[in-house]
C-alpha cells in the first residue's frame, strides 16, 4: 500500500508529477525540476519530506554502540549528521540525530531503511523504539530567503547550522506527545540542499494549516513547491550523498569519504573493520565534471583511465547552475587528484571528465 | 494528461500528424511529463531514411537519457532546429512547438498501424495514468 503524506491533497492543487518514492507518493517536480531547482538557490522553496523515518528512543550503552559518533556526548538542543554501520564496517543509512533530552533522542533515518535501522534498536541494542514516521510531518524550507520567510512566523530563528529550538507554533494543539509541548514545533537549521534552510517537525493534523501561513509568508520572495527532482539535483551539486544510490549496503565511511561523520574514540559497531581499512589503498568516492557540454554521466557509467576500467559513477545529473554534466563516482584513492583526467563510459561513448574538489558549486 | 484527437500514436509515445504525404512527429504529453525537463535533444539526420521503430533521436533530460523510435518508415525532410538551443520546447509544447521531425512516407497506409487517440488513452489508462 503506497501513502501519502499528510500533505498530499495540499499539493495536488499545484498538479505536480507523482512518482512513488519508498513506499510513498510524492511530487517528483511542480514546475519542472530546473526552474525549482534555480529557486531554491536564488530564493527559497518548500519541500515536503514527510517521508523520511521518524524514531524515538532513550539513551542506552547499547543504542550508543550503533552510530559512529558518541550520542552520549551531544549537546542538547543540537542535531548531527551520523551512520549506522554493520559488523565489517559497510553503512547501513546515514542520518540525523537530534539530542531532545538527556534521555531522549529523535532520530531521522531514510525512508527506505526505516524498519531496518527500527528493527536494529530493538534487536541489536535491545532499546524500545517509538516510531512516529506516521504521525508527524517534516516541512524543508531552503534558500537565501528562508530566514526572513520563517522570521514572520517564528522568533528565535539565530540558530546555528545543526541546532534546533523547539519554539511556540502558529497552529493550535500542535505538542507531539512526550517530545514537545502543546502548541510548541520543532524547527532545526538543517537541510539536504546547501543552502540556508530549516526543517520544521510538527503533528500530521497541523500540516496544511502551516504549510499554508509558510506559502503566505513566503509569496513575497518567490517561494515555492519543490519536489524530489530538485532535491537530488540541489544535494549532488553540493556532493552531498544519497543513501541507496551512492552508498547500498556496499562501502563503508573510508570509501565513502565520510569519516569526519566517524568518531574514532568512540567504540560503535564496524570500528575495528573500519580501522582496518585506513591507511590503506581504497576506492573513495570523488566529483566529476564533464568536459563537454551537453553530455550527462548518469547512475552505474563505467569510469575509465587508459582504457581500463577504475570505477563507477553512483549519482549523475545535469547541473543547473553550472549546465554541465556531474557525477558522484568511486575511483582509486590514488586516483583521486583535482584535474586528474577520467573517461566516463555514456551511451557507448567514452566522454572526457575531471576529477574536481566537492562541492560542484 | 493531454492526448489531442487528430493525432496517430506509437506505444513508445510518439504522436505523428498526417499533413498529404508528409507526418510531423514528436513526443507525447506523457513522455515529455515522465521524462522531466528537457535539457538536450540529438535531433535526426536531414535526407536519412530510417525504418519504423528505428531510433531517430536522442533525448537528455534531467533524470535520463532516452531514445525516440520513428513511429513510421521514411526518409527525413526537416528537423525542428529550434530545439537545439531551446529543448525545453519539447515540456512546454509538446504538440505544437516541441515537434521533432517531418518525414516523407514510403508508405501512407503505414499510418493504420498506429494507435488512435481512444487507444493511446487506454494505453496510459492501463499506466495508471488518470486524466
Amino acid at each position: 500500500m503506497i501513502k501519502k503524506t499528510a500533505l498530499y491533497d495540499r499539493l495536488n492543487a499545484y498538479k505536480p508529477h507523482m512518482v512513488d518514492f519508498a513506499g510513498w507518493n510524492m511530487p517528483l517536480y511542480f514546475r519542472g525540476i530546473i526552474p525549482e531547482h534555480l529557486n531554491v538557490r536564488k530564493a527559497a522553496g518548500i519541500f515536503d519530506v514527510s517521508h523520511m523515518g521518524k524514531l524515538l528512543f532513550r539513551l542506552s550503552d547499547e543504542v550508543r554502540r550503533l552510530f559512529t559518533i558518541d550520542i552520549g556526548r551531544m549537546t542538547v538542543g543540537k542535531a548531527k549528521y551520523t551512520m549506522m554501520l554493520d559488523s565489517d564496517g559497510v553503512i547501513i543509512d546515514d542520518m540525523i540525530i537530534y539530542r531532545l533530552s538527556d534521555e531522549l533522542f529523535f532520530l531521522v533515518p531514510n525512508a527506505y531503511k526505516v524498519k531496518a535501522i527500527n528493527e536494529r534498536i530493538l534487536t541489536v541494542a535491545k532499546t524500545e523504539t517509538d516510531d512516529l514516521t506516521d504521525r508527524l510531518s517534516i516541512l524543508s524550507i531552503q534558500g537565501p530567503r528562508s530566514k526572513e520567510i520563517m522570521q514572520k512566523i517564528f522568533n528565535e530563528l539565530d540558530m546555528r547550522f545543526y541546532e534546533f529550538r523547539i519554539l511556540k507554533s502558529p497552529c493550535k494543539n500542535t505538542g507531539i506527545d512526550r517530545i514537545i509541548p502543546p502548541d510548541h514545533i520543532l524547527i532545526s537549521r538543517t537541510g539536504y540542499t546547501g543552502e540556508l534552510g530549516y526543517e520544521i517537525y510538527c503533528e500530521a493534523s497541523i500540516t496544511t494549516e502551516l504549510f499554508d501561513a509558510l506559502m503566505e509568508s513566503g509569496k513575497e520572495y518567490g517561494m515555492e513547491p519543490v519536489g524530489l527532482g530538485a532535491r537530488d539535483t540541489l544535494r549532488l551539486e553540493k556532493g552531498y550523498l544519497l543513501s541507496g544510490t551512492d552508498f547500498n549496503m556496499d562501502v563503508t565511511p573510508v570509501e565513502a569519504n565520510l569519516l569526519k561523520y566517524v568518531d574514532l574514540e568512540h567504540d560503535f559497531v564496524g570500528k575495528n573493520s573500519l580501522l582496518a581499512k585506513l591507511n590503506k589503498s581504497h576506492m573513495i568516492i570523488t566529483g566529476l565534471v564533464m568536459k563537454k557540454n551537453k553530455v550527462i554521466p548518469r547512475h552505474g557509467a563505467e569510469l575509465f583511465v587508459s582504457n581500463s576500467k577504475v570505477g563507477r559513477v553512483t549519482s549523475g545529473t545535469i547541473s543547473p547552475v553550472l549546465e554541465k554534466g556531474i557525477a558522484l563516482g568511486y575511483v582509486p584513492s590514488d586516483m583521486n587528484v583535482p584535474g586528474k583526467e577520467i573517461q566516463i563510459s555514456i551511451r557507448d561513448r567514452l566522454e572526457e571528465s575531471i576529477i574536481v574538489r566537492l562541492p560542484f558549486v | 494528461m493531454i492526448v489531442p484527437d487528430e493525432l496517430y500514436y506509437s506505444d513508445t509515445h510518439e504522436w505523428v500528424k498526417k499533413v498529404d504525404n508528409i507526418v510531423i512527429m514528436g513526443i507525447t504529453d506523457y513522455a515529455q511529463s515522465e521524462l522531466t525537463d528537457v535539457v538536450y535533444i540529438e535531433l535526426p539526420v536531414i535526407g536519412r531514411v530510417y525504418k519504423k521503430k528505428e531510433i531517430i533521436a536522442t533525448i537528455e533530460s534531467v533524470k535520463a537519457s532516452s531514445d525516440i523510435y520513428v513511429p513510421l518508415s521514411g526518409k527525413v525532410i526537416e528537423v525542428n532546429e529550434h530545439l537545439n538551443t531551446n529543448s525545453e520546447l519539447i515540456n512546454s509544447s509538446p504538440y505544437e512547438n516541441g515537434w521533432i521531425a517531418k518525414i516523407e512516407t514510403d508508405n501512407p497506409e503505414e499510418i493504420n498501424t498506429l494507435l488512435s487517440p481512444e487507444q493511446y488513452r487506454s494505453l496510459l489508462q492501463s499506466k495508471g495514468v488518470k486524466n
